[in-house]
């Protein structure tokens, strides 16, 4: 076991990609995160008359809004770094993909490591990615509750299991990653691949199948964890009648879990078939 | 004598085309065995199989006393066709991973370096490495740990004809430790030179295997001639043994189905009054037995 996070890191921590992408990951999330709060929202006056009573229902901006405020905080953030997962994905499935892109894989296995040893060392990226990812949440959140929030009044856990829920979110999508980098073997046609299978093929047949059956679309439970925060931040959600959630759905959780390890299991089987 | 790898009936099959057909093998410990062929014999197959990273359609393999694959793998230093290593690490680097690959406590990466004459470049990248350096890499790489069984697919690819030369010289060194190296190339020149065991493949199929001597010394052809040339053809046509009978240069080469040696030759022929002039026995290089052997299966 401490022997493939070796050989697995000892892969990574020479490659320039690998710390070009995590620390643009970190920075760029966190910065996003940190500075959401001070975006003007449409509507409002930065100088509002306090007076004007009209004014007074739109705050001047997402901050004032609420969007740092326990206990919707978690949801707002790990939903907004749901943009942010393709780095780390793309990181994965160009690392997966190089392994037989310049046959180091079949170099590993011809050294001495079983078809399944490179699995579980390629596993620890995965999971080393993932990790990472949602630290970066969970501790930018946390800043943010410290400052924005009176610890005495309300409860710091209180719906933080949205954390749980990005951790899963960024699994799936490396999982995904790891699949497609196997399967395809070049990581520029899995990289395209990825995001027409994402942003276009699941979406179109999606509206097809409509719902519910369009709920069980692989990548759907993984969409579906963290609802986007906005209605209900604005309150919109009362006029219209959505009902907000206050954790998350165990059935979305546990279903992207199991498309996840379905999509790693296979996998496995491809490269264990599969002639180096 | 001790069985390193017993190959018994492996064989692949890509779509139509019959690579490898199912063929025995032993390769004792300790010697040197040359795996010859020309491209898409079956060579590269046949190493790909025995590494593991190719499954065999039939038969099975075994390395040492029945070890598994994978950990025979850490005893045995291979190269096989092109040096795969990671573009964005140097050789040093590379070397070290495969170090924890096979799990060398204390690896001999500077010693294997210098020994291919690297160790100047060591911490350059592999992606700015020529064709020859990275050949000189991927064989400072089969070497580290000092492997039981060195595992070569055409060693002298890319390399300039002093990197021959040297490379050729090393396993020399090698298997005088008493390492047992095998070879694959389709070079007959290298497999000639440090060669003590042959198999030859073609088509996939196993052709010959055996000692590098025999397979030069047998089909072995005798040259005569007397002064009657016309006496001679008579008498040697009585022979039983006789297989083939060819005018040369002025004498006869003859070759013959059983055991015979020129002073037996000389001897039936001078019972029956025939005087030889001139007697050669001419031994078949490698090279022509190799072809030989070649042209034969095509006949059939």
């Amino acid at each position: 076991m401490i022997k493939l996070i070796s050989i697995e890191w000892h892969k990574l921590r020479y490659h320039r990609f690998f710390w070009i992408g995590m620390v643009l990951f970190v920075l760029l999330l966190s910065a996003l995160l940190v500075s959401f709060g001070s975006f003007q929202i449409f509507g409002s006056r930065a100088e509002a008359d306090p007076n004007d009573p009209s004014m007074l229902a739109i705050p001047a901006n997402l901050a004032d809004a609420g969007f740092y405020k326990l206990p919707y905080v978690w949801q707002n953030t790990s939903y907004l770094a749901g943009f942010f997962k393709f780095i780390p994905a793309f990181l994965m499935l160009f690392f997966m993909a190089s392994e037989f892109e310049y046959r180091t894989m079949r170099q590993n296995v011809i050294d001495g490591l079983s078809v399944g040893e490179f699995f579980f060392s390629k596993i620890f990226s995965l999971l080393l990615f993932a990790l990472v990812c949602t630290l970066t949440v969970a501790l930018t959140t946390s800043a943010l509750i410290y400052s924005y929030n009176d610890l005495a009044e309300v409860d710091f856990w209180h719906q933080s299991s949205f954390i749980v829920a990005f951790f899963a979110e960024v699994f799936f999508i490396l999982s995904l990653a790891f699949f497609l980098g196997i399967i395809l073997k070049k990581s520029a046609l899995a990289i395209i691949l990825l995001i027409l299978y994402y942003f276009v093929v699941e979406p179109v047949l999606g509206f097809y199948l409509g719902s519910p059956l369009s709920d069980y679309l692989p990548t759907r439970p993984s969409r579906n964890l963290i609802p986007e925060p906005f209605t209900r931040l604005f309150k919109i959600n009362s006029f219209l009648n959505i009902e907000s959630l206050d954790s998350i759905s165990i059935k979305n959780l546990s279903l992207s879990f199991f498309y996840a390890i379905i999509l790693l299991f296979g996998s496995f089987m491809v490269l264990k078939k599969r002639d180096l | 004598m001790q069985i390193v790898l017993e190959i018994d009936g492996i064989s692949k099959r890509y779509g139509k085309v019959q690579a490898l057909k199912p063929y025995k093998l032993q390769i004792p410990k300790g010697t040197t065995f040359g795996i010859l062929g020309p491209n898409g014999s079956g060579k590269t197959t046949t190493l790909g199989i025995i590494l593991g990273i190719l499954s065999s359609d039939s038969g099975g393999f075994t390395w040492f006393d029945g070890q598994s694959v994978n950990s025979a793998k850490k005893r045995i230093g291979a190269l096989l066709e092109t040096p795969n290593f990671y573009p964005y690490m140097t050789a040093y680097q590379n070397l070290k991973l495969v170090a924890k690959i096979k799990e060398l406590k204390n690896p001999n990466i500077d010693a294997v370096l210098k020994t291919v004459n690297l160790h100047e470049r060591a911490h350059h990248k592999f992606k700015g490495y020529s064709l020859g350096m990275k050949q000189r890499l991927a064989i400072a790489a089969s070497l580290l740990g000092e492997p039981e069984v060195l595992l070569l697919d055409e060693p002298t690819n890319g390399l300039d004809p002093t990197g021959i030369a040297e490379v050729r010289d090393l396993i020399t060194r090698i298997a005088a430790n008493g390492t047992t190296v095998i070879i694959a190339s389709h070079i007959l020149a290298e497999v000639e030179r440090v060669c003590s065991h042959v198999a030859v493949l073609q088509n996939g199929s196993l052709l010959y295997s055996g000692l590098a001597d025999e397979l030069s010394a047998k089909d072995a052809v005798i040259a005569v001639a007397s002064a009657d040339m016309q006496a001679l053809e008579n008498a040697v046509k009585d022979l039983s043994s006789l297989k083939k009978i060819r005018p040369m240069d002025g004498h006869l080469h003859l070759s013959f189905s059983e055991d015979m040696s020129p002073s037996k030759l000389n001897q039936l022929l001078a019972e029956q009054g025939i005087y030889l002039s001139y007697i050669e026995e001419k031994k078949a290089s490698l090279e022509e037995r190799f072809l030989k052997i070649l042209t034969r299966d095509k006949a059939n």
